[in-house]
C-alpha cells in the first residue's frame, strides 16, 4: 500500500496544509521529510493514504498552500514525484 | 496587596497559564528542529498559539510571528517601513517602543494630534499630518498613560486611501478592544503578550500583512542550506530557539480571552475605573485624567504630592500603582504633565470592587 508526501519549506506552512486536509476529514501525518527530498535541508511533509492523495493535492491547491513537492511513496520507502 | 499597574503587566493571570507553562517546560522540545515526540508536541502547541492569536486577531497562522514583547514588534514593524531620512507620523500619545526606533532610524518624525480624549482633534491632525512622503503611520490604539481611545480604525482607513503604510501599537487594547490586521489593513500590528492577552513576560506577537526585514538571523528549523532567512512567514522573522514555554503560556491566555470576550474584560475594567475615579474626585487637589474615550486606566496628579512619593505611600499600604513618566515623555508632554508626572491606576479582569474602594480609601490617607 502506498502513501503521498507533500512536502512544505516551512512547518508552519505543513502545519497549514494539515489543518486544511483534516477538517476535510483526511487522515495526514506531519513528520520531517526525507532528506532526498529536501534539496534546501529540514523540509516538512505530510503524508496522506495513497487513496486521498488526488482529493488532498486539490484541496491544498484550493487552498493556496504552499507545497514545494509531491511524491508517491512506495511501501520499501521509494519515492517517486508524483503529478496529481 | 492590591495590584493596579496591569498596564506594565498583569501579574494575576489564570491559573492554567502557569499550569501550561510549567507543563511545557516538563514535555516539550523545540518546534522544527526535529521529529521526535518532545518536538513535535512544541510544533503543535506553538502552531495552536498562533492559530488562537489568528482568530483572535484577523490573521492567518502564517501572519503571526512571535516576539520577545511589544517592543520587539515594533522595532520589527518601525525599521521594516521607516529608513534613515524618512518621515514618520504618529500621534501625541506614543511609548519609547515607538519613539526610541524612529530616533534611531534618523527619521523625521512628524506628531499628530495632542489634545487627549479628542478624537476628532486626532483625526484631523492625522489628515494634515499625513502627506505624500510619509513613510509609515505610527500609532497606539489606547494611551499606556492616559487610557485614550484613539480613533485607529479612521487613521488606519486615511492610511489605505493614500497608499501610506499603517502600524498599530496595540500594547494596551489587545484582549480588550477589537483589533483586526485584515480590518484594519494595516501592514503591521504589534502586541505584548503579557498585558490584556494574561500571558507571561517574554511574549509578544507581531501580526504581519508583509514581509518585516529581519532583526536577527540564525537557525530557523527550515531551508537550512540557504544563507539568509527563508523568505517565509514566520520562519522569515523567528530566528533561534522559541520561547516555547511562554508561548504554550500565552495560548492559555489566549484561551482565557476567547472564553470571556475581550468586550466583557473591557466592559470589567471600564466600570472598575468609573467607579475609581467617582470615589477619588472630590479629594481636593487630585486631579483626574478622564473623558468620553478611555479604557481602564486612569491617571491622577496630586497637586500637593509628588507622583513618585503617593506611589510609594501607596506600595507601602499593599496598592500597586505606578508612577512617573511610564516610559512615554511624548504623552506627558501633550498633556502638559511632563514635569510632574502621574500616578497610574491600571485594571484587569482579576480586580474586584471591593478593591477598589480599598484603593479609594487608601489614597484618602496618603493625601491627607
Amino acid at each position: 500500500m502506498f502513501s503521498y508526501l507533500f512536502t512544505f519549506r516551512s512547518q508552519t506552512a505543513a502545519q497549514s496544509g494539515r489543518r486544511i486536509l483534516y477538517e476535510a476529514g483526511l487522515w495526514t501525518q506531519l513528520r520531517r521529510a526525507p532528506q532526498e527530498v529536501s534539496s534546501l535541508g529540514c523540509t516538512w511533509g505530510v503524508y496522506v493514504e495513497g487513496a486521498d492523495g488526488v482529493h488532498a493535492a486539490q484541496l491544498l491547491r484550493a487552498w493556496n498552500s504552499p507545497v514545494s513537492g509531491a511524491y508517491r511513496v512506495h511501501p520499501n520507502g521509494y519515492l517517486e514525484q508524483a503529478q496529481l | 496587596m492590591i495590584y493596579l499597574d496591569s498596564g506594565a503587566t498583569t501579574l494575576q493571570k489564570p491559573p492554567a497559564v502557569a499550569l501550561a507553562v510549567q507543563s511545557a517546560m516538563r514535555r516539550m522540545a523545540t518546534p522544527g528542529r526535529g521529529g521526535h515526540a518532545p518536538a513535535m508536541r512544541a510544533a503543535d502547541a506553538v502552531y495552536d498559539c498562533r492559530c488562537l492569536a489568528g482568530a483572535l486577531f484577523g490573521a492567518q497562522p502564517e501572519q503571526v510571528v512571535f516576539t520577545m514583547n511589544a517592543t520587539h514588534a515594533l522595532n520589527l514593524a518601525i525599521k521594516t517601513l521607516v529608513r534613515p531620512g524618512g518621515r514618520a507620523v504618529i500621534s501625541g500619545f506614543e511609548h519609547n517602543a515607538v519613539l526610541r526606533p524612529l530616533h534611531h532610524t534618523g527619521a523625521k518624525i512628524a506628531v499628530a494630534g495632542r489634545r487627549l480624549f479628542d478624537p476628532a482633534d486626532t483625526l484631523a491632525a492625522f489628515d494634515r499630518a499625513i502627506t505624500p512622503d510619509t513613510s509609515a503611520v505610527v500609532c497606539t490604539h489606547v494611551s499606556n498613560v492616559f487610557g485614550y481611545i484613539l480613533p485607529v480604525e479612521e487613521i488606519a482607513a486615511m492610511c489605505r486611501v493614500r497608499g501610506v503604510p499603517f502600524v498599530l501599537d496595540a500594547s494596551q487594547s489587545a484582549g480588550l478592544l477589537p483589533v483586526s490586521l485584515a480590518e484594519l489593513g494595516a501592514d503591521f500590528v504589534c502586541m505584548p503578550g503579557h498585558k490584556a492577552l494574561y500571558g507571561p513576560q517574554g511574549t509578544g506577537l507581531l501580526l504581519c500583512a508583509r514581509t518585516p526585514d529581519t532583526l536577527l538571523e540564525g537557525g530557523s528549523g527550515s531551508a537550512s542550506r540557504l544563507p539568509d532567512m527563508p523568505p517565509e512567514l514566520p520562519d522569515h522573522a523567528e530566528a533561534g530557539t522559541q520561547n516555547v514555554c511562554g508561548i504554550c503560556g500565552l495560548a492559555a491566555g489566549l484561551r482565557f480571552v476567547r472564553q470571556q470576550t475581550p468586550q466583557r474584560l473591557l466592559a470589567h475594567e471600564l466600570r472598575l475605573r468609573k467607579l475609581l475615579a467617582s470615589l477619588l474626585e472630590d479629594i481636593p487637589g487630585l486631579r483626574l485624567f478622564t473623558g468620553e474615550m478611555q479604557s481602564g486606566t486612569l491617571s491622577v496628579c496630586a497637586a500637593q504630592t509628588d507622583c513618585e512619593t503617593l506611589a510609594a505611600r501607596l506600595a507601602s499600604e499593599g496598592v500597586c500603582v505606578r508612577a512617573g513618566l511610564h516610559c512615554a515623555p511624548l504623552a506627558h508632554e501633550s498633556a502638559g504633565t511632563l514635569e510632574t508626572g502621574t500616578v497610574r491606576f491600571s485594571l484587569s479582569a482579576f480586580n474586584t470592587d471591593r478593591e477598589i474602594f480599598e484603593t479609594a480609601k487608601i489614597m484618602r490617607s496618603c493625601l491627607a
